[in-house]
């Protein structure tokens, strides 16, 4: 009897392809398994045998796994006959150098019993994994929860303290500390207006009056920050017109009328519209107030969607979730990179030459915080500077 | 981060150029699948090869499955590798998956990057519409289900190189090193993340120039898919390569090569 023979009718499909999938020998078992003639096999790719998933699994795993170790072991594969009836089997595969070539040699077994056992065990396995992954997941956040509610619980009484003392302290600077400032004022300009004064003393109650003016704004300033949390009611806003808004407001408080504003398409976004229009009367104003004297400013403001984690604070968690990155650059005069930590605190000014009350990007901070988002500045001195803020696109609680 | 970064995805860093190559790899596998092409890459740039956490010899307790499944926390590791090294005026090849992988890490952070290499990538493998993906979803659950059934017997698939020269511990250590090894679960996890992705409305976001290596006669990525992304990336060249299949860096590493470096070279 002769070998090839015998190869040809085992009871086994028997395959052999070359490294780019085209068949060159099939035996007449794995013809009869395919219902296919020996014509419409050899010189084809083996991918016309296989079903699309199979077909990935094959460039994916099973052909670079023959090629870089020349043998993979008990694969399943599914193939398709030529009435399109999938053909569940287990496939042996090894490449052999034959020449100046490498053939690939594939024993194939149907497995259509084997495949049903297979499904049983696989469904059980899932199931088991699956109450296994629960119970596994109830336990830690069982865990968790008793961690976090203790920590929440303090943190809650620690909020309820810090309201209250800001409650008051909002008092004092919108009522208690006016009176003795507008007291200062009044009394300074009475003796200016009525008593007969020296020149030098008139100069110095100019002083104590300017002086007193600038208290009266920051007192001001200051209850505007503390102020800003109470309107906390979140309704989907069209940026366009946020954007609108707060550049009348900006422009009509600095009077800069000689600027060019290029506003990308901006999408829709969940916020507290007071809060989201201080925030870009801010930006506003800030580049207003830093203009370059010497060329026209221009602000571009650009938008995009990208999904980013919601998680900023737990460790080891993620959701990805829409959010829209905003970038406002403008170019003015920028500042020294060496005070990107410092410019965000509420009343710190870089320069005393500025005259601004250094409330301004304390405030964006806080309408950034407040809407569960993040901000970064950019800077170069002499050629402008970018903000760029990634807030949620929709925001479950405030 | 708790542990370095470098460690957890393991980066190799070779050559002797300034410009970084970051070379990210596919589905199914780890950076050896560079290994045909990286060399030819070395005398004039600095080239960069990691492992996806999760893939090849990554770190797997870095493995979080609430991130990976999403393509967000893959295109973070690039970022997370981007950042460590402080890379600037990267060229991001990737292969496969890595392709949209690249595009979300460019729109994120385009600072980092000066040219994407796509190779086989996919905005969306499902058919929608008048999109045509190449796949229906029920293909991507047999696939997942073909993945299950082989990694019933994983062991199968690691053991053999080791039993085969049981004298030689070291030839099956090395065998198995050097192959795509892939712990199931997460590989399934990644298969998810991959096939079921939907990237189309990101296209328009990314500004970094690009090339797309379509190859001839993928059913992963088809010929309709490569001129999709060639419709909606910005600034892209599409080229159509004499290779077949899904891994011409793999079967056909010199056409490959030769494309990468036109492409470089014009630039």
């Amino acid at each position: 009897m002769q070998t090839d023979r015998l190869l040809d009718n085992a009871p086994c499909g028997y395959l052999v392809f070359q490294d780019n999938g085209i068949i060159r020998w099939v035996n007449t078992t794995l013809l009869t398994f395919l219902d296919l003639q020996s014509t419409q096999v050899i010189g084809k790719n083996i991918e016309t045998l296989l079903t699309l998933a199979t077909r990935v699994f094959y460039n994916t795993h099973f052909f670079p796994l023959l090629k870089l170790h020349s043998k993979a072991d008990e694969i399943f594969l599914q193939f398709r006959t030529s009435g399109n009836i999938d053909l569940p089997a287990l496939v042996n595969a090894e490449r052999k150098q034959h020449g100046d070539e490498y053939l690939n040699h594939c024993v194939i077994m149907p497995v259509h019993q084997r495949k049903k056992y297979e499904e049983e065990i696989l469904l059980a396995k899932k199931q088991a994994e699956h109450a296994m992954k629960e119970n596994h997941q109830l336990q830690e956040l069982k865990a968790s929860l008793e961690k976090n509610s203790l920590a929440l619980e303090s943190l809650y009484r620690q909020q309820v303290a810090a309201n209250e003392s800001l409650l008051q302290f909002s008092k004092i600077i919108s009522h208690d500390l006016q009176e003795p400032i507008h007291k200062i004022q009044l009394f300074a300009d009475r003796i200016v207006t009525k008593e007969k004064v020296s020149e030098r003393s008139q100069q110095d109650l100019r002083k104590i009056d300017k002086a007193a003016e600038r208290l009266r704004m920051l007192t001001r300033a200051l209850e505007h920050y503390i102020r800003i949390d109470a309107e906390k009611s979140v309704t989907e806003l069209d940026l366009n017109k946020v954007i609108r808004k707060a550049e009348t407001q900006a422009h009509e408080q600095r009077k800069v009328s000689d600027y060019e504003l290029i506003v990308d398409h901006m999408p829709l976004i969940d916020g507290v519209e007071d809060q989201m229009t201080l925030l870009f009367f801010h930006l506003f104003d800030n580049a207003f107030q830093f203009r370059d004297p010497t060329r026209k400013l221009s602000i571009h403001i650009t938008a995009v969607s990208l999904d980013e984690n919601l998680y900023r604070l737990s460790p080891n968690r993620y959701r990805y979730a829409e959010h829209i990155r905003i970038t406002f650059r403008d170019n003015g005069i920028g500042f020294d990179m060496h005070y990107k930590d410092y410019i965000f605190k509420i009343l710190k000014r870089i320069s005393p030459s500025d005259h601004g009350l250094g409330v301004g990007l304390g405030l964006i901070k806080k309408v950034v915080d407040n809407h569960a988002g993040t901000i970064e500045v950019n800077s170069i001195e002499g050629s402008g500077t970018t903000f760029t803020l990634t807030l949620p696109r929709r925001l479950h609680t405030m | 981060m708790k542990k370095s970064v470098l460690l957890r995805n393991n980066v190799k860093i070779s050559g002797s150029g300034v410009q970084p190559m970051l070379f990210a790899h596919g589905f199914g596998c780890d950076q050896n699948m560079w290994r045909f092409v990286i060399p030819s890459f070395e005398k004039d740039y600095k080239v960069v090869a990691f492992d996806y956490v999760g893939a090849g010899k990554s770190d797997l307790e870095a493995y979080n499955s609430e991130r990976y499944s999403n393509l967000n926390g893959y295109a973070q590791d690039v970022l997370d590798i981007c950042s460590e090294l402080n890379l600037r005026d990267v060229i991001f090849v990737g292969h496969s998956v890595s392709g949209m992988i690249g595009v979300l890490a460019s729109i994120k952070a385009p600072e980092y990057f000066s040219r994407l290499i796509l190779v086989g990538p996919s905005p969306c493998y499902i058919n929608d519409s008048s999109y045509r993906g190449g796949f229906e979803r029920k293909d991507v659950e047999e696939l997942l289900d073909t993945m299950d059934r082989n990694f019933i017997g994983w062991a199968n698939f690691l053991a053999p190189a080791i039993m085969k020269n049981p004298d030689r511990p070291e030839l099956g250590r090395e065998l198995t090193d050097s192959f795509c090894s892939t712990d199931p679960k997460i590989a399934r996890e990644f298969a998810a993340a991959t096939f079921f992705s939907d990237n189309r409305k990101d296209l328009l976001k990314v500004g970094t120039p690009s090339l797309i290596l379509q190859c001839s006669e993928d059913i992963i990525a088809p010929l309709s898919v490569g001129d999709y992304l060639h419709a909606h990336l910005k600034n892209s060249d599409l080229k159509v390569m004499k290779a077949t299949g899904h891994c011409p860096h793999m079967s056909h590493p010199e056409e490959t090569i030769m494309l990468m470096k036109e492409y470089l070279d014009a630039a």
